[in-house]
C-alpha cells in the first residue's frame, strides 16, 4: 500500500496476528541522517500499487508464509521518519526472515518509487 | 492515435512536465517514442531510461495502441 500518512508498526503487527502465526518479521526503513535534511518520495501510484500486490502474491507462493504486508510512504519526509514497513507472518521464523529479505530486495528493484534527497542548501539529488 | 506519456523523477525534471499527450502513428513502437523524446530533450540520453506500458514494464519493440499509457523514468529507488 502506498500512503502519505505515517503508520504504526504496532498497529500493523496487531492486524497481522493470527493463531496459526508463530513468527512475525518486520522491516522498517527510516530516513537516515547522512548530511541530508530529508527526502522527497515520488511514486507512480497505479503501477506501484500493482507491483506491490504482485510482490506480495509472489512471496506467498515462493515461501511458506501466512501473511505479507507492505506499506510505503510518499511525499516529503524528514530525518527519522518512517519510509517503508514490510511485515511477514509465518508459522516459523526461518521462512519469515527469508521472505522479508526477498520483499525489500525486490521492492528496491521493481516498484516505481524514487527518493530524492534534500540537503541543507535545498539542492536535490536522486 | 494519442498516447499519454508520464514522466517521473529526473525525467520529469528534464522534460519539465508530469505528463504529455503525444500523437502516434499506427504501428509505432516504444522505441520510436523514446527516440522522439530524446530528439526533443537530448538530456534524456544521460539517463538510463526505463519504460512502462499500461503499468507494466515494457520492451522496446512493443507496439502502441490508441489511448495507451506510457511512463518514462530512471531506475527506481524506493525502500
Amino acid at each position: 500500500m502506498i500512503t502519505e500518512e505515517d503508520f504504526s508498526i504496532d498497529e500493523l503487527v496487531k492486524k497481522m496476528k493470527k493463531p496459526e502465526i508463530g513468527a512475525i518479521v518486520t522491516f522498517l526503513g527510516v530516513v537516515r541522517d547522512e548530511g541530508i535534511r530529508g527526502m522527497e518520495v515520488d511514486v507512480y501510484d497505479e503501477m506501484a500499487e500493482e507491483e506491490l500486490e504482485k510482490l506480495e502474491r509472489d512471496a506467498l507462493k515462493k515461501f511458506e508464509v501466512e501473511a505479507v504486508e507492505i506499506v510505503h510512504r510518499k511525499g516529503s519526509l524528514k530525518v527519522g521518519e518512517n519510509i517503508v514497513a514490510i511485515l511477514v507472518g509465518a508459522k516459523h521464523r526461518k521462512e519469515a526472515f527469508r521472505a522479508c529479505e526477498y520483499l525489500i530486495d525486490e521492492l528496491k528493484e521493481r516498484v516505481p518509487i524514487w527518493k530524492k534527497e534534500l540537503n541543507e542548501k535545498s539542492e536535490q539529488t536522486y | 492515435m494519442k498516447v499519454e506519456v508520464q514522466f517521473f523523477a529526473r525525467c520529469r525534471e528534464i522534460v519539465g512536465a508530469k505528463q504529455k499527450v503525444l500523437e502516434v502513428e499506427e504501428g509505432m513502437r516504444i522505441k520510436d517514442i523514446i527516440d522522439t523524446l530524446i530528439n526533443e530533450y537530448p538530456e534524456l540520453k544521460n539517463v538510463k531510461l526505463i519504460v512502462s506500458l499500461n503499468h507494466k514494464y515494457a520492451e522496446q519493440e512493443e507496439k502502441l495502441k490508441d489511448k495507451d499509457e506510457v511512463a518514462v523514468f530512471p531506475p527506481v529507488s524506493g525502500g
